[in-house]
């Protein structure tokens, strides 16, 4: 993603095109389900004229004798896209189809010219893709634990259904033979242990919870900070709130007014050049300064920066670039993992190092730098984090569920029941095979949900991952696939495990 | 309908930004705000991460405008979205918080870029973006959809097929056939090497 600039040129499309996409979004997707709902009356009204066509012999009066005339209202014949009822033979029989729950007032107009620039379509059936989002919870071990401790749990209320909207059930056709795997690159295999896989009787199965749920959001977000800072803040002002995310306005009595992002766990600050004008921050730094120049040059910056925030960093880690340059400062306690120099920039905002695992940070601050003109670069973001060790504060619990032991998970896994990530069928071919039935390499507990709907309920499971070490870079990093089983014990196990057995065979 | 609650036009929403009127924003939420957590949430897939995404763009719109006066609000907002959007995936991705299952749409998408990485590294993204959307306008309504779709507002396939009610594979054959026609295109521009 990084390299390319394709993705980012697409993102440089004219407004104009961008809006030509909404309209036609209008236009074409919404008279084409207009289409189909209509495509179902045409049906419906074809299914009642056959149906009364073949009454009518049997019917006791005839046609002929009581002429049904066609209310000036009813406007049938118009509505169908083309014009079927009038097609057929049985036209006179229309009054009987209009007292049918046609509403000619939801047909669109465009709905009865089509659209000439949609293509013939193939009549193969879509084949649903999921794709998922896992949750970070390595933080939530301790919680977990605790949460094992719950001893009553409840009788299995998922199925193998269930799971196979979170994951793809549909695996490579040579039974424990998969490219219907994930694939992950780590330097340290310890990494890939998200959950230790301990002795516990049950699993809790978590809610996503919706915006409602989050009425207890701080509604004075910056107070965490107002403790800590130097210069008074006077009071904040609101600027906008969305979900947990909430923008605030510092209203300090010494400096001009200052506005941050909060999230539940940091802040954003994206400070114009005249924001730091009137401060007398607005700091130019060329690309040839060494670290200890760029430092210096920053110091002013940055002790406002740390006043405002109460906060003081012993260490930083500066990242250059082409387009963005950065610094990181974190403290000396932090376990900090250095990774191969890696850097990515994004428009003319911000630009972040990979450099360092920022998962691993606890507490730290980004300022970056981005390219002005010639060789100098003016600050263009300001990012400061503060992780809580646990976060879960958007998942209720909402079961427990016998777990599935591991020697039964690596059961399941020998025998070709497990669950794929839902590769396209293009990506899967691109990819080699991989063998699960001698073992794996690597196993954890990780938690996963459906993305799929927002803000509707979902339900966060627990599975396996079982890695299969594939290769090794020059550099250490490893290359792992993966699959997953289910964590909790399902009500259909064995059918499920069968049905996999069939289409084993069956794809053979 | 009371006036706090009505939903006034881009242009008035834009002059507030030019009055540095914060309602702006308010404003802008209240029009936009599903919209740009859509656009942020295909290439995310995280509620969290999509939130901030339109907070952060909340906030680079207030100061883009003025003196930025965008001819489109919606898509002025969605670029920005997407940027933003972009830079957390990339962090995500860097920093293996997100496996790449996770990721699968812009996975595929970068999958499918492949061919393009002998770019000319030097080549400004503003003049490519002027070469993609003069590609672009040049496409039929359909095709047009389902491009940017897919390479922009990062809908996974079979989003797009059940939008159009077409299947899958129809879709991947207009992709790929719009890839090798934006690569002559490229390469004809001097883009490619």
């Amino acid at each position: 993603m990084k390299d390319n600039k394709i993705i980012k040129g697409v993102g440089e499309v004219s407004e104009e095109t961008l809006e030509r996409y909404h309209k036609i979004e209008t236009t074409l997707v919404y008279s084409k389900k207009r289409r189909v709902k209509m495509g179902y009356v045409a049906t419906l009204s074809l299914s009642l004229l056959l149906i009364v066509s073949l009454m009518l012999p049997h019917l006791p009066f005839n046609s002929a004798d009581a002429p049904i005339t066609v209310p000036t209202d009813t406007k049938v014949t118009e509505s169908t896209p083309n014009n079927v009822a009038t097609s057929t033979p049985a036209q006179t029989i229309i009054p009987a189809i209009t007292s049918s729950p046609i509403n000619t007032d939801t047909v669109p107009p465009e709905s009865k010219h089509g659209n000439d620039t949609i293509l013939p379509e193939t009549e193969e059936p879509v084949i649903p893709q999921i794709t998922d989002i896992e949750l970070n919870l390595s933080p939530a071990k301790q919680y977990l634990i605790n949460v094992s401790e719950f001893k009553n749990f409840s009788d299995s209320i998922f199925t193998s259904a269930d799971y196979s909207k979170y994951k793809s059930s549909t695996i490579g056709s040579g039974g424990t033979t998969t490219t219907d795997y994930g694939v992950t690159w780590t330097y340290d295999k310890e990494s890939l242990n998200i959950y230790p896989i301990e002795e516990f009787e049950s699993l809790p199965v978590y809610r996503d919870k919706k915006y409602s749920d989050f009425d207890d959001a701080p509604t004075e977000p910056f107070s965490i900070f107002s403790a800590r800072c130097n210069y008074a803040v006077e009071k904040f002002e609101e600027l906008f709130s969305q979900g947990k995310s909430q923008s605030q306005k510092f209203i300090m009595n010494q400096r001009t007014d200052y506005r941050f992002t909060y999230y539940p766990n940091g802040i954003s600050s994206y400070p114009t050049q005249d924001d730091l004008s009137n401060k007398d921050l607005n700091i130019t730094i060329s690309d040839d300064m060494t670290d200890e120049e760029f430092i210096n040059s920053i110091s002013a910056f940055t002790e406002f920066v740390f006043e405002a925030l109460g906060k003081n960093y012993g260490n930083y880690k500066i990242n250059r670039n082409k387009h963005v340059t950065n610094v990181v400062f974190f403290n000396e306690s932090d376990p900090v993992n250095y990774s191969p120099f890696t850097f990515f920039n994004f428009n003319d905002y911000l630009g972040i190092s990979t450099d360092v695992f920022y998962e691993t940070l606890k507490d730290y601050i980004i300022i970056s730098f981005s390219k002005s003109e010639g060789n100098t670069r003016t600050i263009s973001g300001i990012h400061y984090y503060e992780k809580t060790p646990i976060k879960l504060e958007g998942f209720d619990v909402v079961a427990y569920q016998k777990i599935i032991p591991l020697e039964k998970a690596e059961e399941i896994l020998k025998n070709g029941g497990f669950w794929g990530v839902g590769n396209c069928p293009v990506c899967g071919q691109q990819k080699e095979a991989v063998d699960f039935s001698d073992g794996y390499d690597a196993v954890t507990l990780k938690y996963v949900y459906n993305s799929g709907v927002s803000h509707e309920d979902v339900y966060v499971l627990p599975l396996y991952v079982f890695y299969k070490h594939l290769e090794t870079k020059e550099d250490g990093e490893e290359k792992y696939a993966y699959v997953y089983v289910p964590a909790i014990e399902i009500t259909d196990l064995e059918e499920y495990l069968e049905k996999q057995a069939e289409n084993h065979q069956h794809n053979k | 309908m009371a006036d706090k609650d009505k939903i006034i036009s881009d242009a008035e929403i834009i002059e507030l930004y030019f009055q540095r009127c914060e309602s702006a924003i308010r404003q802008t939420e209240k029009k936009y705000g599903k919209y740009l957590y859509t656009v942020a949430y295909n290439i995310l897939r995280s509620n969290e991460d999509s939130e901030e995404c339109v907070s952060d763009t909340y906030l680079k719109t207030w100061n883009a405008i003025p003196p930025t006066r965008p001819t489109v609000l919606r898509s002025f907002l969605a670029k920005i979205t997407r940027g933003v959007a972009l830079d957390r995936y990339d962090i995500k991705k860097s920093a293996k918080r997100v496996p790449e299952d996770a990721i699968t749409s812009l996975s595929e998408i970068e999958a499918v870029m492949s061919d393009f990485s002998d770019l000319q590294s030097d080549l400004d993204t503003q003049e490519i973006g002027r070469i993609i959307t003069e590609y672009i306008d040049s496409l039929s309504d359909r095709r047009t959809y389902i491009f940017l779709s897919r390479y922009f507002f990062a809908l996974k396939i079979d989003e797009i097929a059940s939008k159009l009610l077409c299947s899958r594979s129809s879709v991947n054959k207009e992709l790929a056939k719009m890839k090798n026609e934006l690569k002559e295109k490229l390469l004809k521009e001097g883009v490619l090497l």
